[in-house]
């Protein structure tokens, strides 16, 4: 018994990590394509929308993830979100829904944490689904404290 | 893939119905007739041009045609069809033992075809489709179900009238 009884995503938590050598590791380049990348920040009419495989990934995520950019970042545009901590969340479903409808997106993946306070990203974006005129996949991935893909679908709409 | 596979529940439901419907039409009176042309404009209609052809030229067009379960795939739709013609010979030569051979061939390819579909193929491509082909295909499936969409309801309530009569026909038999 840990003895802590507050929300799961505030709890504390260390990985015991080997310290890997200096050197050791060759440089991943990034496959960031876009900035900004906060929802809050980005334009769902900016180009690199327009058709696009879209990543909606929770702040956390790309921290959790050791090879984020090239499994999932790669080749998809990128928003990134805190359904915890983030205010005016209202206009997430109007711009997600503008992703759907104007940005005519291909499909969205939304990532996020095990934690029980990240399911409301995925919320959010079923939500923008529900009052859509325009229909289109969206697939989720739950991702572990220390990286690994807990669970992978596609949502049904 | 999903889409695909509630697809096959309307399907199905028809082949389910063929052992109460063999033997109990009446191929010389018209509303006999009627139902088994009906039947074959089900078959032809929504289970071939609606979602055989959304396998055909959507989804089976993502893999390498020389694969042997995409050709066995293929005979099957060949042979399903070739059973629905069958069906309307036989109903033109006032046959009605061509008629029920050939919608229990049709039953048996499609139950079958049905199985390994569900259970083996879909679940297999699902698996080797990228995020980006998935969306490409939802939209162009999409497209197919606007265009078929008065027909999908037709046919819903086509196969609904048929279990209507004829379940509760076999119902009240065997009681």
């Amino acid at each position: 018994m840990s003895g802590f009884s507050g929300c799961p995503g505030s709890r504390t938590v260390e990985f015991k990590k080997e310290d890997s050598r200096e050197g050791g590791a060759p440089k991943v380049p990034s496959q960031l394509r876009q900035w900004p990348i906060q929802l809050h920040l980005v334009s769902p009419a900016a180009p690199y929308y327009q058709g696009a495989d879209v990543l909606l990934a929770a702040d956390c995520v790309p921290f959790a993830m050791g090879n984020f950019h090239n499994d999932f970042l790669k080749g998809n545009a990128l928003a990134i979100a805190c359904p915890k901590l983030d205010g005016g969340q209202e206009t997430y479903v109007e711009k997600i829904r503008a992703w759907y409808e104007e940005a005519k997106i291909n499909t969205l993946t939304v990532m996020i944490m095990q934690v029980p306070c990240c399911r409301g990203l995925l919320a959010t974006a079923v939500q923008a689904m529900q009052g859509s005129k325009r229909k289109v996949p969206i697939r989720y991935v739950f991702v572990g404290l220390q990286g690994e893909v807990l669970q992978e679908e596609w949502v049904e709409t | 893939m999903k889409r695909l596979v509630d697809e096959h529940e309307l399907i199905q439901r028809f082949i389910a119905l063929v052992p109460a419907i063999a033997g109990r039409f009446d191929v010389e009176s018209e509303s006999g007739r009627k139902l088994i042309l009906d039947g074959v404009d089900f078959i032809r209609s929504y289970a071939d041009r609606t979602h055989h052809a959304k396998e055909e030229d959507i989804l089976f067009a993502y893999f390498d045609p020389d694969l042997d379960i995409l050709k066995a795939m293929l005979d099957d739709h060949r042979r399903g069809r070739a059973h629905a013609k069958e069906i309307l010979d036989a109903l033109e030569r006032r046959d009605p033992g061509g008629i029920v051979e050939n919608l229990f061939g049709y039953a048996e390819v499609l139950a079958e075809h049905i199985k390994k579909e569900d259970e083996i193929l879909y679940p297999w491509m699902d698996r080797n489709l990228s995020t980006r082909q998935v969306g490409e295909m939802f939209a162009r499936f999409r497209e197919v179900d606007e265009r078929f969409l008065e027909a999908r309801e037709k046919y819903e309530s086509f196969v609904g009238t048929l279990e209507e009569t004829f379940l509760s026909r076999s119902a009240e038999v065997s009681r």
